[in-house]
Formats: C-alpha cells, structure tokens, sequence
C-alpha cells in the first residue's frame, strides 16, 4: 500500500498534474457549451408545448437525470459507435475526448433543460407586455429585457452545474482520458505514493472549485444589480418570489 | 459485434446480484451521512466556538473537491493513519481487516454529511423564529420544542433536497468499483468483459439505475404530499 509519506512528492506532483489542467478545463468548458445547445432544444419543446416532442425531452431528461454519469459514459462509449454504424460512419479511430465531452453535454444539457425552464418561467410575463406596450419587438424583448432577467436567475444552479461538472470529469479516466486525474493514477502507480498524488489533486480540485464559485458569485451580483434600484416597486407588483427572497436575504444582511 | 437485446435481459438478472452493496452503501452513506450533516448543521447554526470553523472548512473541503477524491483519499490515507497508531500504540490491529466495502461507507458517509448538512440546515432555517417561540411560551423544553415542533417541520422543508442527495449517492456508489467493491457498475464491468457485450451491460445497469431513481422520486412525491398535509387549508 505505497510508501511512507513524504511532502517532497506533494510539491512535485502538483505542477506535474497542473500541466493535464487545460485538459480537464477543455472537458468542463466544450461539454457546457453544447449542454447549453442541447439543453435550449431540450427545453423548447416544453416551454412551447409541443405535443409528442414535449413528452420526448421529458423522458430525455428522465434518463439524464436518473442514471449515474459513469454508467452514460459507457453507454455513449460503446453505443455511439454502433448506433452510428447503422448510418454507415465508422468513428473506430475518434479520439475519447470525443466521447467524454458528449457524454458530459447531454448529461448538463438535462440539468440545464431544467434550469433554462426555470429561468425563463421566473421571467414576470408582465415584463414581456410592458415591453411590447413601449413598441419593442418580439426579438427585443427578448433580448433585452427577458434574456438578461433570466440570465440572472439562472447564474447560481449555471453555477452549481459548471462546479458539478468539474468535479465528475474526474470520472473520465474510466475511459483511458489524459485529463488531471488520469494522469494522477498514472503518476500514482509509476511513484507508489498514492496518498500524495491524491491529495495534490484534491488540493487542485478544490481551489479550482472556489474560484469558480467566486466567479459565478460576482457575476451574480454584477446582474441583479438593477433589481436594488427597484426594489420597492418590485415588490409591490409582486414579482417572482425567487427574487424577493433575494432581495429579502439581502435587506437581512444589511446590505 | 451488433446489438443482441436478449443478453440485455440476462445482463439485467445478473446485476440483481449486486444490488444488495449498491444499496447497503447508499443507505449506509445517507444514514451516517444525515447524523453527521446535522451535527454539523446545529455546529453552524449555533456558531459553536471552536467546532463552527472546523466544521466550515469540512464542507467546503467536501464540497468542492470530487468524490472520486475522498474514496481514494480515505482508501490509501486511512491504512496508514490506523496502522500509524496501531503501531505507535503497540496494538495488534493491522489495516487489513477492514472489508474494502468499509472504506466506500467511511468516505461517501463524509461526502454526504457535508451535502447533508447545508440541506439540514436549510430546512431549520426556514422553520419560523416564532414557532420555537410559541413552544417556549406553552412551556416546552428546547429538546421537547426541536423534537416535537421545529424537526417534523423542517423535514418537510428539506424532503426534496434529501432525495436529490438520496439519489446523488446512488448514483455516485457507482464509484465504489475504484475500490473493487462489486456493485452495480463492477458487476456491469464484468458481465460485459466476460461476455465482450459492453453495450447491452451498460444499457441494463442504466435501466436498473433509472428504475430506482423513479422509484425514489415516487416515494418522495408521495411522503411530500402526507408530510405536508398539516399544511392544507392553511392561510399561508
């Protein structure tokens, strides 16, 4: 079971796990952005109410969420393949960060679905009517007035699902990726210090994590700046009660 | 090597045998998770002096670091505390003895308690000030107005996030082959190494997992709906 316990490694190590960083990040990044397309095209369907593909994003979203991202990972592995096969495209020789970063997506674009149907349902419908009342045009408003309203709702669970996602990309060695962690297990098993390999990685995890959350955390802020300023009239027409508790855990604070 | 749906059947059947440790680990780490989650939580809430920051840097150390980290950690760092001490304290226990399945309770027990504690301590939070209030004033003690007025009501408040870390950690068990502890997923893994059917493996674990999670949300829908009944025709 590896071999004293020795601090030199844990310094060595973490720079040599550093360099796999981009890796990992490039996993987080590619996958939310297309979660994101995914989600949109999960979501349209029962926003809108379309009858048959309505129940189709439910059942999509049903399986996303209800089967464990290591299991997803191995049914897109080994499925993809054959299913493209059908259509006559051999993707034999594709690389597994191919793979990984397609599991990861339309596992968030599940979760995202769900937070971009939140988001867009926080909108006050009022804000849509008022919009039209001063001549904006469907776009506009929706653009300029609901996309950033929501946008701002959607910061905190955008931010649960990005840290979330940094952390199950540590799963990704299943399938033999170079990202952080499949390099750790490689560096583990060539020095047999395991417990010093892990640690530095965890240490890594961990400062990546909360500078992820500082980030999400300000930009929270930068966009719900304008609510501070309507406070009063906000919650006199009774807006969405998500916001109110905002603001209330804000006045709380003395802010 | 195309699809051959009836191995998917015989996949299912064998994963039944491993069954039994997905949910002994689920059970197990939501469990101690829950005692653990509430010390913490009650740490927390009454900013115990020395506990409350050792408490803090707990979850935020679990939280934001993977999971898969914490198995590891605890699978190759504990050995080597217990046989530390053993050895310093002339003890003839040896690391040995624990079952590998101990070292998947012990740290997904940690990784739920800190997930845990932040829906526990929601769920206080959210019961109103004037409900212990009220308890005092009829006479209740602390233990007796916690026991009897503030926990049933904050379990109602934290049900939907108790189940969301429910499956969380059914989901996450699946991590437990890393220390080759045969559930589920292991048992996938081998079925499908075996048999060289890696698809039809994997889609029966999937429909298993989805089975349960449709099972647990049912449950919750249906323990939500009775938790909350002192609710109906409220003014609120």
């Amino acid at each position: 079971m590896g071999r004293k316990f020795d601090i030199h490694y844990l310094l060595d190590f973490i720079p040599k796990l550093l360099s796999y960083l981009h890796i990992t990040l490039f996993i987080v990044a590619a996958s939310i952005l297309l979660g994101i397309v995914v989600g949109f095209i999960i979501a349209l369907p029962r926003l809108y109410k379309v009858p048959v593909l309505q129940r189709a994003s439910q059942v999509y979203v049903s399986f996303f969420r209800g089967t464990p991202i290591l299991i997803q990972l191995f049914l897109i592995y080994y499925g993809l393949p054959e299913l493209l096969k059908l259509v006559h495209i051999d993707v034999s020789r594709a690389n597994v960060l191919v793979f990984v970063i397609l599991a990861y997506a339309l596992h968030s674009g599940a979760f995202i679905s769900e937070a971009i149907r939140a988001a867009v349902n926080g909108v006050d419908r009022g804000q849509v009517e008022a919009a039209y009342a001063i001549g904006m045009s469907g776009y506009q408003a929706f653009t300029r007035i609901v996309l950033p309203q929501a946008l701002a709702i959607s910061i905190p669970i955008l931010a649960n699902l990005v840290i979330g996602n940094l952390k199950d990309t540590s799963l990704a060695f299943t399938l033999g990726t170079m990202e952080m962690t499949g390099k750790s297990q490689t560096l583990a098993s060539a020095t047999q210090h395991f417990i010093e390999t892990y640690i530095a990685l965890s240490l890594i995890y961990f400062v990546i994590s909360t500078i992820l959350e500082r980030t999400f955390h300000y930009l929270e802020r930068r966009l719900l700046r304008h609510e501070k300023q309507v406070a009063e009239p906000a919650q006199q027409y009774g807006t969405r009660r998500l916001w109110k508790r905002t603001l209330i855990a804000r006045f709380e604070k003395g802010g | 090597m195309s699809l051959d749906p009836g191995f998917i059947w015989t996949a299912f059947l064998s994963l039944f045998k491993a069954l039994p440790n997905t949910l002994y680990i689920t059970i197990v780490s939501v469990f101690v998770g829950f005692i653990i989650g509430t010390a913490i939580a009650l740490i927390r809430i009454y900013r115990v002096p020395v506990l409350y920051p050792l408490a803090s840097a707990y979850v935020l150390f679990i939280r934001g670091t993977p999971m898969l980290m914490h198995l590891l950690l605890i699978y190759f760092g504990l050995p080597i505390i217990i046989d530390g001490l053993a050895g310093a304290l002339g003890l003839g226990f040896h690391s040995t003895v624990i079952p590998l399945i101990g070292f998947a309770y012990i740290s997904f027990s940690i990784t739920a308690g800190a997930y845990m504690s932040e829906v526990v301590r929601a769920g206080i939070v959210a019961v109103n000030r004037g409900q212990m209030e009220a308890a005092y004033s009829i006479g209740m003690t602390t233990p007796q107005a916690l026991r009897r007025i503030v926990l049933p009501q904050a379990l109602a408040v934290c049900l939907p996030n108790l189940s969301n870390n429910l499956i969380g950690m059914l989901h996450g068990s699946t991590l437990a082959f890393t220390v080759s502890v045969v559930e589920i997923n292991a048992q996938a893994q081998i079925v499908a190494a075996t048999n060289w059917k890696f698809l039809e493996a994997y889609i029966a674990a999937a429909v298993l997992f989805w089975g349960m999670t449709i099972l647990i949300e049912q449950a919750t829908a249906w323990l939500e709906r009775r938790i909350n009944k002192y609710n109906r025709g409220g003014v609120a």
